[in-house]
């Protein structure tokens, strides 16, 4: 396993999901062009950990598109400013609507790379089953359907191949004779659809009938096993919260909130119409720098402790 | 009392222990459907603890009906008559819990049993509906994967392991909940023979070391005869008349074969040839064939062995034409005219009734009404009913050797050339393996080339030609059948 997805698989999926699920958030909200781009490259750099650099440039080629597009695009949509780039006819292309297109773009694109970064690490049926403890009908059907796809999608090909390697029955099958000597084109076509609907129809009812049969074992283990019993219902947790746990968990709440604030003040700080005001350096940037870069931090520290404890 | 007395009590329990678990008296059943016909018929027998009793009986008899029956929460719809105690309880009058704490019901197909991701939630699963505390659950599962040795199995996910392994999480999930009785339907019918072994060791350490009283449903005798303490036989047969079968491993010996007599007509010329094929699945970095060269002639019954994984249904599946080989040639002369049965034959019915199912191929006059009525008739699936009767019957209301044979008589029909078939002998009885054999030596006599998968040795032993062992992705070896059980050690050794 990749070492970045080995650190975050030791600690408690609680202190991941929190710390991506801030990421996540704070990246959303980054409506300033600075934060954005701060946002995008520590998302970038988490890709690069969790993934590779190949994983990262496959991802840009996706996403410089989105963020050229976008700014782009909203200088039609929102012609507003004061500094004017380029003028078409009556149409002016101000700096700030291009700037304001392209942190939008950066935006989006960070918030779905910090989202892959927390999928990679937790996975969303993982996440939704963690969520849904107290709901075990939710859970028990998330679980069935993870494994119901799957057993259709190989029975669909099952039955296709039963179709398709039957050649002796195709022989002895009208139709398929009357296609096979059929001289004229359009008549010829005609028989092939009707050929094809008609055995893909056959499959899907097929793969329809075995799936509700196979659902009657799948009842009677489930009901078997006490489901539905009225009266307490326990639950098994292997997953335990300990003090190396804890202190991550309550250092990235701590940074997280100080980021959270840096974030807020700088946004405030920001407007990009009528006029932008002029990039000023500034401590808040600090704390949303550090924040972003977390995730990485974390790596390398649990890394260092891990090797030293041997 | 201690874990420790606990712990005695049961050892020493193995051998005095001889309490009645399950009394069946006089049970007759007939499904709310059918209710003009019983299905099981003043059916009685007992089952002690620490013992393992057999249910027997031809396909379609209603060993699964009684299992069901035995087991409240699944109980069919349908007219009962009789009485079922467990552990001196009449099961109708027993609540869920009761039934959960007393009896495990293991279902014949495991992979559909198996509802949880990995095998560890597995065995919570039925702990944490019982309500089971954290504390207790954990002593359980600890104590449950130690005896089965599956700890290397707990964080895989259910859906990958094997057959075997998949049989065996569904057996520990079952005795988790530590029942007094437990019941199986056709544990081994998806299993390779090595696989069936460990199994069945096993399961006689949960009867023996563990005191529960077990009762198999199953065709396999020979599997369990070793270790069986009872059998109880249903259809009219005596335990004699299916412990003939239980003889079945005397067949693996080449002096007690019987030759298969029509495998004079087969004739030398080459009908499909594996030139160095290499496959690997999609998004699979394994090999499942390894440059695998194999030739089959004409008028050949051809017999495919090896373990489960070993390779066996891709390289039918390839021979069939619906895998295409990445790497090496594959001639098949007879691809025109050639009839294919995966190991589930489900999927090979599609329509409402058995009679629509036997002639949707008959559109062009291919074969008549009187030669589906003939190999009905020559594969025994009338034995038991009336051909009007199983003609209106769903292809689904069949049992599952009922379904195999309604399977081979629906390709046979079509008269094909080259029969690709994947274990075609699954979950069938003594009988019906012999009308299987019959319809395999009539299909070669009449010029068909057959290739079959398979575990059963005994059916090899009667019609095979020639046998190949695949292994490690390549067909390892080919020689005739009975040179082939001549030189083996296990088989002969059976």
């Amino acid at each position: 396993m990749n070492p970045a997805r080995t650190s975050f698989s030791r600690l408690h999926p609680l202190a991941t999901v929190v710390l991506f699920g801030c990421e996540v958030v704070l990246a959303a909200f980054s409506f300033q062009p600075l934060c954005a781009l701060i946002a995008f490259l520590g998302a970038q750099l988490c890709t690069i950990q969790l993934f590779d650099t190949k994983h990262a440039a496959k991802q840009l080629v996706w996403y410089a598109p989105i963020i050229i597009l976008m700014a782009v695009i909203n200088p039609f949509f929102s012609a507003s400013g004061s500094t004017i780039l380029y003028s078409f006819g009556h149409t002016q292309l101000y700096v700030e609507s291009l700037l304001y297109g392209a942190t939008s773009g950066l935006v989006l694109v960070s918030t779905l790379s910090w989202l892959e970064c927390l999928f990679a690490v937790v996975s969303p049926l993982e996440m939704l089953q963690r969520s849904s403890v107290r709901f075990p009908g939710l859970q028990l059907v998330l679980s069935l359907s993870v494994q119901l796809m799957p057993q259709l999608l190989s029975d669909l090909s099952t039955a296709r191949q039963i179709q398709s390697a039957n050649t002796a029955a195709r022989r002895c099958d009208s139709a398929a004779r009357a296609y096979r000597q059929s001289n004229v084109l359009g008549q010829s076509r005609l028989l092939s659809a009707r050929k094809t609907i008609a055995q893909s129809a056959t499959t899907i009812n097929a793969v329809s009938m075995s799936s509700l049969e196979k659902s009657m074992s799948t009842f009677q283990s489930i009901v078997s096993r006490g489901w539905g019993m009225a009266g307490h219902r326990s639950r098994w947790n292997t997953e335990v919260l300990d003090a190396y746990d804890t202190v991550a968990l309550l250092v990235f709440v701590f940074l997280s909130v100080i980021a959270a604030v840096c974030l807020y003040m700088l946004v405030q700080a920001w407007q990009f119409y009528p006029t932008m005001p002029e990039f000023q350096v500034s401590f808040w940037y600090l704390g949303v720098v550090l924040f972003t870069i977390l995730p990485a931090i974390f790596v390398r520290i649990d890394t260092v402790l891990w090797e030293q404890s041997v | 009392m201690s874990e420790h007395s606990s712990y005695i009590q049961n050892s020493s329990a193995t051998s005095v222990s001889k309490e009645v678990v399950l009394a069946i008296q006089n049970l007759s059943f007939a499904y709310a459907l059918t209710p003009d016909r019983n299905v099981v018929e003043d059916f009685s027998c007992e089952v002690c603890a620490g013992q393992i009793s057999l249910l027997l009986g031809p396909t379609g008899s209603g060993k699964s009906t009684i299992l069901s029956l035995i087991k409240p929460e699944i109980a069919p719809q349908g007219r009962r008559e009789g009485s079922i105690i467990v552990c001196g309880q009449e099961v109708s009058t027993m609540t869920q819990a009761q039934s959960v704490d007393t009896i495990a019901f293991v279902p014949q197909a495991t992979s559909q049993a198996l509802v949880c991701e990995t095998p560890l939630k597995e065995l919570a699963f039925g702990l944490e509906n019982r309500g089971v505390s954290e504390k207790e659950m954990r002593r359980r599962i600890f104590e449950t994967i130690s005896f089965f040795g599956m700890e290397s199995l707990l964080h895989k996910r259910c859906n990958e392991l094997s057959g075997g392994e998949q049989q065996l999480v569904a057996l520990a999930a079952a005795l988790v909940l530590r029942p007094k009785l437990l019941l199986l339907d056709e544990p081994t019918s998806q299993l390779d023979p090595f696989a069936q072994k460990s199994f069945t060791a096993l399961l006689e350490r949960v009867a023996r070391e563990l005191n529960v009283a077990v009762l198999v449903a199953t065709h396999d005798v020979a599997a369990f005869e070793h270790l069986a303490d009872a059998r109880v036989c249903l259809g009219g047969e005596k335990p004699g008349a299916l412990q003939a079968d239980s003889s079945s491993r005397q067949a693996l010996c080449p002096c007690s074969s019987v030759p298969n007599q029509a495998s004079t007509a087969a004739d030398s010329t080459l009908v499909l040839e594996f030139s160095a094929v290499t496959f690997a699945y999609p998004q699979s970095d394994q090999l499942a064939l390894s440059k695998c060269s194999l030739e089959v002639t004409g008028r050949e019954i051809r017999a495919l062995v090896g373990g489960n994984g070993s390779g066996k249904s891709t390289l039918l599946k390839l021979a069939a034409g619906v895998l295409r080989p990445r790497r090496g040639h594959i001639y098949n002369q007879l691809q025109q005219s050639q009839g294919y049965i995966p190991q589930d034959p489900e999927l090979l019915f599609t329509c409402q009734s058995v009679g629509e199912e036997l002639v949707q191929w008959q559109q062009s006059d291919a074969y008549s009404d009187q030669d589906v009525q003939e190999l009905l008739e020559a594969s025994g699936l009338l034995a038991r009913t009336t051909y009007q009767k199983l003609m209106s019957s769903h292809p689904y209301d069949l049992s599952g050797g009922q379904q195999q044979l309604l399977a081979l008589v629906k390709v046979l029909l079509t008269k094909a050339r080259l029969l690709i078939l994947d274990e075609p002998t699954k979950g069938l009885d003594a009988p019906t393996k012999d009308a299987v054999v019959n319809l395999l030596s009539r299909a070669q006599s009449e010029g068909a080339t057959i290739v079959i998968a398979t575990h059963d040795m005994q059916l090899i032993s009667r019609v095979a030609d020639n046998v190949s062992l695949v292994f490690d992705g390549q067909i390892s070896l080919t020689e005739p059948t009975s040179e082939f059980f001549e030189n083996s050690w296990v088989w002969s050794a059976e």
